[in-house]
């Protein structure tokens, strides 16, 4: 290790995802010539494959562990503080644990009703709470809490003077539907789900699924992903789409973009590798080379057109 | 305007159940991925996140606010995946943990045998690690944090946890040198 020790700085940068273009050049030319940077690089490149196999749980388990947790501390907590004329009915759940959040729901599923809220609703937050109002209208029991079509997240509560309740929350409801593959819903759906999704595994799926489906706002949503998402596993499948698309001109740029500017390590070696597969023009990327001011970025492209003309020669 | 952790936890400590519900929200994900690098297990580690919030909220008038709240459920977490470990190999008795211990997996394709394959041997090599390395590992990879949220967390320098890094990796290639790696 000691003829790497120069390098050891470079290669913790490299592990901890800090490292300048410049010095990434400089451990890219080094690890060529040296196996055992080249086996420790190569670790780092397994082990971020493999935290990116990691089985995510869905929604539904997810929220299974939330209520589970809120049971459980809810036992080990004071009880919830509702006042006004809906006190009675959470006393009356107070004593079962389980029971609380479902009696805070219906507390608030029956100030709704009552009308006791004190903002004017909008008019499309009256449609919401039409239906939410008859909903909680029909609700005779707790049982069918859980599958209950709206859900209200960000809730709060707070007693007024007058007895009634000040009321918030987010309702939102969830739709499920088949659809044509091409329709301008689904397209728009999957736009959503690339650009949106809180779950890694849903943005990866409609990556996935939006493959070979040629469609402008689906090309932007995959340009989109691939300069904004945070997750380089999201990163590399659009990098993937693109160079697997019609668009040959938007995925060279996109290529050089990356290998410039994105902050993965494995991303820019991706593209590092995708660039020399692809046998750019070396005239285009000299042009390139030239364009940037960093001697690092420089040392980075001369590699790939190395690469390139290699597998030219091949 | 959405609140931050902090206040949702101040929220929590008057006894809202949609503060902690609203901070789960936030941070399951990063919980449950942490548990998993220890764990090895979807179903264990979905187990272990929830031991993890249960532990956190009951305890939440110990967060005062001096740092983040992440930082202070990271600590949580470690320290439950710490104590999982213990009981785990208390249960096992001196049984080895070894690879072929894993639950069977169906494997669908000769490539994914192969992944498992590479992928229990990394994550054995991973247990091989001292806790502050592998809860070092599991931070940058398994909760994909930058160096310095996870020298927040462990309440280290970046130079510290950088280290830590690097010789946690070079201990797991000494162990994976047998396996051809």
């Amino acid at each position: 290790m000691s003829a790497c020790e120069e390098h050891r700085n470079r290669i913790e940068a490299y592990l901890s995802g800090t490292i300048t273009p410049a010095d990434l050049g400089e451990l890219v030319a080094h690890a060529a010539r040296c196996a055992d940077c080249r086996a420790g690089l190569d670790l780092h490149r397994e082990l971020a494959r493999v935290a990116e196999d990691v089985p995510e749980p869905s929604e539904r388990e997810f929220r299974a562990v939330r209520r589970a947790v809120l049971e459980a501390v809810g036992a080990r907590r004071a009880p919830l503080e509702v006042r006004g004329p809906w006190r009675r009915l959470a006393d009356r759940f107070a004593g079962a644990p389980l029971l609380r959040p479902l009696a805070f729901a219906a507390v608030l599923a029956l100030a709704v009703l009552a009308g006791r809220w004190s903002a004017a609703p909008a008019r499309m937050d009256d449609v919401l709470l039409r239906e939410l109002r008859s909903q909680a209208a029909t609700e005779t029991g707790l049982s069918g809490y859980w599958d209950a079509p709206f859900s209200l997240d960000n809730v709060s509560v707070r007693p007024r003077d007058d007895g009634s309740l000040e009321l918030g929350f987010d309702a939102s409801r969830h739709v499920e539907l088949v659809a044509d593959r091409n329709s301008p819903l689904a397209r728009e759906a999957l736009v959503h789900a690339i650009i949106d999704s809180r779950s890694l595994g849903m943005r990866l799926r409609a990556l996935e699924t939006s493959r070979g489906m040629a469609d402008p706002r689906l090309g932007e949503a995959l340009v989109f992903a691939l300069r904004n998402d945070p997750e380089p596993a999201v990163r590399l499948q659009a990098l993937s789409l693109l160079l697997g698309g019609t668009d040959a001109e938007l995925a060279r740029s996109e290529l050089l973009r990356t290998l410039r500017d994105d902050p993965s390590v494995q991303l820019r070696l991706a593209a590092l590798d995708a660039l020399a597969e692809r046998q750019i023009d070396p005239e285009r990327l000299q042009q390139v080379i030239l364009t940037v001011d960093s001697p690092g970025e420089q040392a980075i492209l001369q590699q790939a057109m190395r690469k390139s003309e290699n597998q030219g020669t091949r | 305007m959405a609140l931050t952790d902090a206040e949702l936890a101040a929220e929590a400590r008057e006894g809202s159940q949609a503060a902690l519900e609203q901070l789960m929200v936030r941070h399951e994900r990063l919980v449950y991925r942490v548990c998993y690098s220890y764990s090895r297990n979807r179903d264990d580690a979905l187990d272990l996140t929830q031991e993890v919030f249960v532990k956190a909220f009951t305890r939440i008038d110990s967060f005062r606010g001096s740092g983040p709240f992440r930082a202070w459920l990271m600590r949580t977490t470690h320290n439950e995946c710490l104590n999982w470990t213990r009981r785990r190999r208390r249960d096992r008795d001196a049984e080895e943990f070894t690879p072929e211990l894993l639950p069977p997996r169906p494997p669908e394709q000769e490539k994914r045998v192969e992944r498992e394959q590479t992928r229990a041997v990394l994550e054995d090599a991973m247990a091989g690690l001292n806790p502050r390395q592998r809860f070092a590992v599991s931070l940058r990879y398994f909760g994909q944090r930058h160096l310095r949220e996870i020298a927040e967390i462990m309440e280290c320098s970046e130079g510290h946890v950088k280290s830590l890094l690097f010789r946690g990796l070079r201990k797991m290639r000494t162990e994976l040198a047998p396996h051809g790696s």
